[in-house]
């Protein structure tokens, strides 16, 4: 790990307990370190699903460089690999699939919108560059979809956010 | 990984592994797999040792619902604070059956 004018910056091998390891490294470091429980756990898990998204679905030739600063109250993070390009080359929507459909996936792109802001992705020459903020309070779940249909359920997601208890935004 | 005890009607499982993420979300799906043969019609996975949960992992727990279904239900108790705000997040609150803790008598607690 590398620390240079307040970004920290790492790289990882494409593998899951790579992915696990890096995210101790970057917890028990600073800014992470020094986060309230809440923003810690929010960027954890957005970097876990991030990450294992490169090293499932991307399978990088190379490693993966995440690199991170504290912009404000926020944290910025950029991360770039050389793996497959997202499909259809942008980001996904990732609206949760209704629960009692029991998908077995589709958790990943829901999670990482509902609590990161600011996502960014393009490709470069081969390079995939993610980048994204988790702030003070984060964007808030979308609704979930049946049958391809969003279901008007706002006032669900304001359950949420109060479970959370989180300045949650209606989507 | 697992630890198994059988009590009364329900077996309840108890998680040693501190994470359940992309690393060993199969293999948990695995362990339980093999441990489904047992007597009764409750599981009770017991994840008060689990700290962190990523969608892996919470995509296991529903294929492990999904085994076991229709004979057996599978309960989750002792979700920790992260582990509790995934579930509600994705709203798979909802789909499981959770207890703060294990219950302690299982037979009297559905």
């Amino acid at each position: 790990m590398r620390r240079d004018g307040g970004e920290t910056g790492l790289v990882l091998d494409s593998h899951p307990l790579a992915v696990r390891a890096a995210l101790r490294r970057l917890l028990d470091a600073p800014p992470l370190d020094g986060l309230d429980e809440e923003a810690r756990w929010r960027a954890e898990l957005v970097l876990a699903e991030v990450l294992n998204n490169v090293v499932v679905h991307g399978q990088p030739r190379g490693r993966i460089v995440v690199r991170l600063r504290l912009e404000g109250e926020a944290l910025a993070f950029r991360i770039s690999d050389q793996g497959l390009p997202l499909p259809g080359g942008r980001l996904p929507k990732g609206v949760l699939q209704a629960p009692d459909t029991l998908s077995e996936g589709g958790f990943g792109w829901p999670l990482i919108r509902a609590l990161a802001s600011d996502l960014e992705y393009r490709r470069a020459e081969g390079v995939n560059h993610l980048s994204f903020r988790i702030g003070p309070a984060c964007p808030g779940p979308e609704p979930p979809r049946r049958d391809g249909l969003r279901q008007a359920a706002a006032g669900k997601a304001g359950v949420v956010a109060a479970a959370l208890g989180n300045p949650f935004q209606a989507p | 990984m697992l630890e198994a005890e059988q009590k009364g009607e329900a077996l309840v499982v108890r998680v040693l592994a501190d994470r359940i993420d992309a690393a060993v979300a199969a293999e948990f799906k695995e362990r339980m797999r093999d441990l489904g043969g047992g007597s009764g019609d409750r599981v009770i996975v017991d994840l008060s040792r689990v700290e962190f949960l990523d969608s892996s992992g919470l995509g296991a727990m529903v294929a492990v619902m999904k085994l076991l279904a229709p004979e057996r239900r599978l309960e989750l108790a002792g979700l920790t604070p992260g582990v509790l705000k995934l579930f509600r997040l994705t709203r798979m609150d909802g789909v499981f059956i959770l207890h703060p803790t294990v219950p302690t008598d299982p037979q009297d607690a559905a």
